[in-house]
C-alpha cells in the first residue's frame, strides 16, 4: 500500500534528515510520534506528495511518486491520498456539499452525491450538507476536514496533528473517528503527531527523534 | 461542482467589492457605448435626411438654423423670403440646377409641422404614397406615417392648423380646413413626421385671416383670397407665378454632371454676396456641426476610457486582496488535486465574470439611456432613435472589456499559480 525507502530531506543550511523506512498496509494504522523540530511535518508532506524528498522513494499502490510529473502528481495526490490538517480550511464561498463535490471533481472522480451524504452521516454531520463552512462549530469543522480527506476514496489517509488542539475527550473522539474511517474505507491511516495522549490507541508506532537528523 | 461554478460563487462571496468593480466597468462601457451609438444614429439620421439636397436657400440668418429647419424640421425658420428674390433658382433654364423645391414652414397640427411645398418633394426624398393620392388641390395634405400613427388622421379627415410648432399655439380656425388625401409609406426619414401640402395652402390659411398687403401679380391663374380650387387644379401653376408671395426656403439639387463645376461650388457665396437671400451647403454645415459635436463627444469618451481603466484597477485590487485571504483555500485545492494551472484559471474566470457582467450591464445602461434620450427627442422633435439595436462595435467593446479584465487578473492569477502548499496550510 504505502512504502518508503531511504527517504532523506535536506533544508538549505541544515543537516539532512534521514527517515526510517515505513510500510503500511490497507486497513492498518501507523502512528508517527515526535517532538517539534524532528522533521515530523516534513515527513508527512513528503508522504502526502506535497513536496519531493531530497532522495529516496515513496511508493503508493505500486506507483513511485517520485516518477510522476507535477501534473500527474497533483491528480495522484487528489485521488490516492486524503490529508487532514490541524487547521480546518474550506472554500468559504461553497456549501459543505459543494466543497465535497469540488474535491471529487479535482480528484478526477465522477460526481456522487450519495457518497457525500453517506460520509457526512458516518461523521455525524449529515444535516450540515447545505450549510456554509463558517456556520459549523469547531468540532463539526474538524469532522468536515475528515470527510473531505476521505470523500475521494483515497487509499492512504494522512493526518497531521489531528488532536493536538483538542481537550482529552475530543482528542480521543477524533482519533476514533479516523480509525473508523480507515476501517470503513479500508485504507491505510498514518497519523503524525507529538500528542502522547493517543499513543496507547495504536499498535504500530514510530518515534522520530533528533538522532534522525545526525549522521 | 466545476471550476467555472466555483469561480462564479467566489465572485459573489464578496458581493460589495464585486459590485463596485461591476458598477465601474458598467459606467465606463455604458458611457462609451452610449456615445458611440448616439453618434452613429445621429449621423445616420443626417444621412437619411440629406435626400441629395446640394444647397438650401432662405432668409439671411444662421446657415445652420436654415439647414436644421428646412431639412430636419427642427428649430424655427430664419424668416421668409419673396418668391421673386429666389426666382432665379426656379428658372428651368438655369444650366446648373436640376430642380428646386419651395418650402413654407411655420404652421403645425398637434406639433407635427405642415410644410407647404409641391409634390416634387416626394421625389426628392423618394417617398411613396401608401394610401390615397398626391395633393391636387390647395388645402389637401399628405401625412407622414408617424403623423398618421400618432394623430389618427385618416383619408378624408379634416383639421385646422396651428400657427407655430407648439401645442396650444393659436389655431387657424376660420376658412377651409385641411383635408387628408394621402398617407405616406413609412420612410424612416423626416418625411414620416411631416404634413405636406401645396405651398398655396399656406398662403390661403394666412391670408384668409390677416389679409396681408401682398398684391398678387396679375396672372392667368393667380389665386385670390377666396381661392377657387377647381381653377387652380385645372392649370397647375408654377411658383414663379407668385413673385410677391412669401416662402421660407428652397431645397436645391444641382445637375449631376455639374456638381463640381466652379459656378456651382461658388453659388452659395455668390448668392450670399449678391442677393438678399442666403444659401448654404447642407454637407458643409452638417460636417461643421458634427465636427463640433465630435470634439465634445471626444472629451466624454476620454472620460469613459479613464473610468474603464479605473475599473480595471478595481478588478485587479479586488482579486489581489481576495487572493491574500484565500491563500489557504487555494492551497487546499492543490492538496485535493488541483494543478497550479487550474488555480490560475479559477482567478482568471473570476476576472472574466466581473468584466462580462460589467460590460453587459454597461451596454444595457447605454441602450436604456438611448431609449430615454429617444423618448425626449421624440416628444420634442418627433425624432425617434432605434434604442435597442445592437451594434458590432458594442460586441467589440464587450470583448475588449473582457480582455482588459483578464489582463487585470493576470498578476493575481500568476500569484495563484505560485501558491505554496506547504506554507499555506
Amino acid at each position: 500500500m504505502l512504502a518508503t525507502t531511504k527517504l532523506t530531506y535536506k533544508y538549505a543550511n541544515s543537516k539532512p534528515i534521514f527517515y526510517p523506512d515505513i510500510k503500511v498496509e490497507k486497513g492498518n494504522a501507523l502512528l508517527i510520534l515526535g517532538q517539534s523540530g524532528v522533521g515530523k511535518s516534513t515527513f508527512l508532506h513528503i508522504l502526502g506528495g506535497l513536496m519531493p524528498p531530497t532522495s529516496g522513494k515513496v511508493v503508493v499502490n505500486d506507483i513511485s511518486m517520485n516518477d510522476l510529473s507535477p501534473k500527474e502528481l497533483d491528480k495522484f495526490r487528489g485521488s490516492n491520498i486524503g490529508l487532514v490538517f490541524q487547521k480546518s480550511i474550506f472554500m468559504q464561498a461553497l456549501t459543505v456539499k459543494e466543497n465535497l463535490q469540488l474535491c471529487r471533481k479535482l480528484a478526477g472522480l465522477i460526481p456522487n452525491d450519495h457518497r457525500i451524504a453517506e460520509v457526512l452521516a458516518r461523521l455525524g454531520i449529515p444535516h450540515k450538507l447545505n450549510s456554509k463552512p463558517n456556520e459549523l462549530s469547531q468540532g463539526e469543522q474538524q469532522r468536515l476536514s475528515i470527510a473531505r480527506a476521505v470523500i475521494s476514496e483515497p487509499s492512504i489517509l494522512l493526518a497531521d496533528e489531528p488532536s493536538s488542539a483538542l481537550d482529552d475527550e475530543h482528542c480521543l473522539a477524533v482519533t476514533d473517528l479516523l480509525r473508523e474511517q480507515m476501517e470503513s474505507e479500508n485504507c491505510a491511516l498514518i497519523i503524525v503527531t507529538h500528542d502522547q495522549r493517543i499513543s496507547d490507541r495504536f499498535e504500530n508506532q514510530l518515534s522520530l527523534t533528533p538522532k534522525n537528523k545526525q549522521i | 461542482m466545476n471550476l467555472a461554478k466555483v469561480s462564479w460563487k467566489n465572485v459573489w462571496a464578496k458581493p460589495w467589492s464585486t459590485v463596485l468593480s461591476v458598477i465601474l466597468i458598467a459606467f465606463g462601457v455604458g458611457l462609451l457605448s452610449l456615445l458611440f451609438i448616439f453618434k452613429k444614429q445621429f449621423t445616420e439620421q443626417f444621412d437619411r435626411n440629406q435626400a441629395g439636397v446640394d444647397m438650401v436657400a432662405g432668409a439671411k440668418g444662421s446657415p445652420l438654423q436654415l439647414i436644421l429647419n428646412s431639412m430636419f424640421h427642427v428649430d424655427a425658420p430664419t424668416g421668409n423670403i419673396k418668391v421673386e428674390d429666389a426666382a432665379f433658382l426656379f428658372n428651368p433654364k438655369n444650366p446648373y440646377i436640376e430642380d428646386a423645391v419651395p418650402l413654407s414652414i411655420g404652421d403645425s397640427y398637434k406639433t407635427f409641422r405642415i410644410v407647404g411645398t409641391d409634390n416634387s418633394i416626394l421625389e426628392f426624398y423618394d417617398a411613396k404614397i401608401d394610401q390615397g393620392r398626391i395633393t391636387e388641390n390647395v388645402m389637401e395634405v399628405i401625412v407622414g406615417a408617424k403623423v398618421q400613427a400618432e394623430t389618427q388622421l385618416k383619408i378624408g379627415s379634416t383639421f385646422f392648423s396651428s400657427h407655430g410648432f407648439n401645442e396650444g399655439d393659436l389655431e387657424h380656425d376660420h376658412g377651409a380646413p385641411f383635408k387628408v388625401v394621402g398617407i405616406l409609406a413609412p420612410h424612416n426619414s423626416v418625411m414620416d413626421k411631416l404634413i405636406i401640402t401645396d405651398y398655396r395652402s399656406i398662403w390661403e390659411v394666412h391670408e384668409s385671416h390677416d389679409h396681408s398687403s401682398d398684391t398678387l401679380s396679375v396672372n392667368q391663374n393667380s389665386i385670390t383670397d377666396d381661392l377657387d380650387s377647381s381653377v387652380v387644379a385645372a392649370v397647375p401653376p408654377i411658383i414663379t407665378d407668385f413673385p410677391v408671395k412669401d416662402i421660407t426656403s428652397i431645397l436645391v439639387r444641382f445637375k449631376a454632371d455639374k456638381k463640381r463645376a466652379i459656378p456651382v461650388i461658388n453659388m452659395p457665396r455668390n448668392i450670399n454676396e449678391n442677393t438678399t437671400i442666403m444659401a448654404t451647403s447642407p454637407t458643409y454645415q452638417l460636417n461643421k456641426l458634427l465636427a463640433n459635436l465630435g470634439a465634445a463627444l471626444k472629451a466624454v469618451s476620454y472620460l469613459a476610457i479613464l473610468i474603464g481603466l479605473i475599473s480595471a484597477l478595481s478588478v485587479f485590487i479586488s482579486l489581489y486582496n481576495n487572493l491574500k485571504e484565500r491563500k489557504h483555500e487555494l492551497a487546499m485545492m492543490r492538496v485535493a488535486g488541483a494543478s497550479p494551472t487550474q488555480l490560475s484559471a479559477l482567478i482568471l474566470m473570476e476576472a472574466l465574470y466581473i468584466g462580462l457582467i460589467g460590460a453587459l450591464l454597461g451596454v444595457l445602461l447605454a441602450h436604456g439611456g438611448l431609449w430615454i434620450i429617444s423618448g425626449l427627442l421624440n416628444a420634442q422633435f418627433h425624432y425617434a432613435l432605434d434604442a435597442w439595436r445592437l451594434n458590432i462595435v458594442e460586441i467589440a467593446l464587450i470583448v475588449g472589456t473582457c480582455l482588459l479584465s483578464l489582463l487585470a487578473g493576470t498578476i493575481p492569477a500568476i500569484r495563484a499559480y505560485r501558491t505554496n502548499i506547504i506554507d499555506s496550510i
